[in-house]
């Protein structure tokens, strides 16, 4: 039987889980961030500012479009030629995928905002809400019924996308795999290491968002039920 | 007012993408990132460098970093800081070798270098420390024994080295892929996506040496090369230093013959010797 290289990803095996902490870390700060921010920035793109929702407008486009590596590179290269100063990988990840997450949060948001009917408003204030507890207590709590199952998806995406950050030399999951994976041939070049090294991948993947792939199924239907139901 | 407040806040909102990603801009002080005086400062060297090039600089299983250049990258952090283990090493791909040394993301670069003119216009390197030349490694069963059996057929290369540019240059009708990691141009060969892989020949002959069924057809193309280690435009100061190392105590120890002993030899042919791939001193006759 060939070389599976099952010994070097064993010997590997905390690097492997520091990469996969990296991963998570980048994931994770990122989705939280772009919670926090989309729920404004989606709340803003509503305002009837013609400057700024024109602002807000490319701002979206220009990340729902470009490639979020293209952002990375720019960022992690183009900061440091501008300003003269060493940018670091970590933070510009997670900087790119948190105005990525923000923008799409906010566009979900906006986009639910837009098509609650007029009436919801228009009782709020009859009922002499406030802006403010119109807000918080009759279009949030709906917002973030119907917004949440794609929230959690995006939380895969992010988390997904996070392989592209050793492109600019964060030594996450991917990163750590390939030096692995040249160890083992280095040393072994008949292994089959290439196909057990992206398996063990697959894994890491699979644990982390088929969890979340569940919760966004079950939210769906949950949000559905509860929506209908009133 | 509202529209007042939606004017700045839209305002805040840009300030504040370019405030979050400029953050750490206020750091730099008076030394220059990568003077002596900084590294000093810092207690530790960052030196970039391959995990995937062995024999000379790679990352083991264990993750700890080996080869003849990481050797000279402890000796050099040795010197400089007192201990070798002060070095915050930087993997690098080959094509991110300048713009690591521009954007200060490393102080040093012992990337397996190889000195050119045109890097020289981006880069000050040190004196060399290695000799090469290109190498054309292939399948034992249909060898490539020169350049013109290449013809109208595929050729691996990794971006942004002198195999890329060499046959970008001169052999415009070979086929080229190009291919980031050096492990990828190994496996593009295996995987028949090309017929050969072309890259130093020091780092072809140990690995044909270690893959038994492939052979290093073409040992010597192109100009014999340097390696070299390389720093900043402008950072004479490290630049003079490294030199300075090299052309003195460490010449004086025949430093790279014993690592070569102690590094290389048992990756190489048993004909081949120490003066066909270090130098001594910098000296290149």
């Amino acid at each position: 039987m060939r070389n599976l290289g099952l010994d070097f990803i064993a010997t590997a095996f905390p690097r492997l889980l520091d990469g996969f902490v990296i991963a998570v870390q980048i994931a994770g700060v990122s989705f939280l961030l772009s919670i926090a921010f989309g729920f404004v920035l989606g709340v803003l793109m509503t305002l009837k500012n013609r400057w700024l929702s024109v602002v807000l407008r490319v701002c979206l486009e220009a990340f729902r479009l470009i490639h979020p590596v293209i952002w990375l590179f720019i960022l992690f290269y183009g900061l440091a030629y501008a300003f003269d100063t060493p940018t670091n990988g970590y933070t510009i990840s997670i900087i790119v995928f948190t105005l990525w997450g923000s923008f799409e949060i906010g566009d979900l948001v906006r986009g639910y905002l837009t098509s609650l009917p007029r009436h919801q408003f228009e009782s709020s204030m009859a009922v002499g809400l406030t802006r403010r507890q119109m807000y918080v207590h009759v279009l949030l709590p709906q917002i973030i019924i119907r917004t949440l199952p794609s929230v959690v998806n995006l939380a895969t995406r992010l988390i997904k996308t996070t392989s592209l950050v050793s492109l600019i030399g964060v030594q996450e999951m991917l990163k750590v795999s390939q030096s692995i994976i040249q160890v083992a041939y280095y040393n072994n070049p008949t292994s089959m290491i290439s196909f057990t090294m992206y398996l063990v991948l697959l894994i890491f993947y699979f644990i982390i968002c088929f969890p979340l792939s569940l919760l966004a199924r079950y939210m769906e239907k949950k949000a559905a039920s509860l929506t209908t139901g009133t | 007012m509202r529209k007042m407040i939606a004017g700045v806040l839209s305002v805040l909102l840009l300030a504040g993408l370019i405030g979050c990603s400029s953050n750490n801009n206020d750091k730099s002080s008076a030394e220059a990132s990568g003077s002596i005086a900084a590294i000093k400062k810092a207690d530790t060297i960052r030196i970039g460098i391959f995990a995937d090039d062995a024999p000379f600089c790679y990352q083991d299983a264990d993750g700890t970093f080996k080869g003849y250049d990481v050797e000279l990258g402890k000796r050099i952090a040795k010197e400089l800081l007192g201990d070798e283990n002060k070095i915050t090493w930087v993997v690098v791909n080959p094509a991110d070798r300048i713009p690591y040394l521009q954007t200060d993301k490393a102080d040093l670069m012992l990337a397996d270098f190889t000195v050119t003119e045109e890097r020289a216009k981006s880069v000050d390197f040190t004196l060399p420390y290695e000799k090469v030349s290109l190498g054309i490694v292939s399948k034992e069963g249909s060898p490539i024994q020169s350049v013109d059996d290449l013809k109208g057929k595929t050729l691996a290369v990794n971006t942004g080295t002198t195999a890329d540019s060499y046959f970008t240059k001169n052999y415009p009708d070979v086929k080229l892929i190009k291919i980031d990691a050096i492990t990828d141009g190994y496996q593009a060969l295996i995987t028949d996506r090309a017929v050969a892989f072309a890259q130093d020949n020091t780092l072809l002959l140990s690995w044909a040496k270690k893959n038994p069924g492939y052979t290093v057809g073409v040992k010597e193309l192109g100009n014999k090369d340097f390696i070299a280690g390389a720093v900043k435009q402008g950072n004479k100061e490290l630049l003079d230093y490294v030199n300075d190392l090299i052309k003195g105590k460490l010449k004086d120890e025949n430093y790279f013959h014993n690592l070569y002993e102690t590094t290389l030899k048992d990756s190489f042919p048993a004909d081949f010797t120490a003066d066909q791939i270090v130098i001594e001193g910098g000296v290149t006759d």
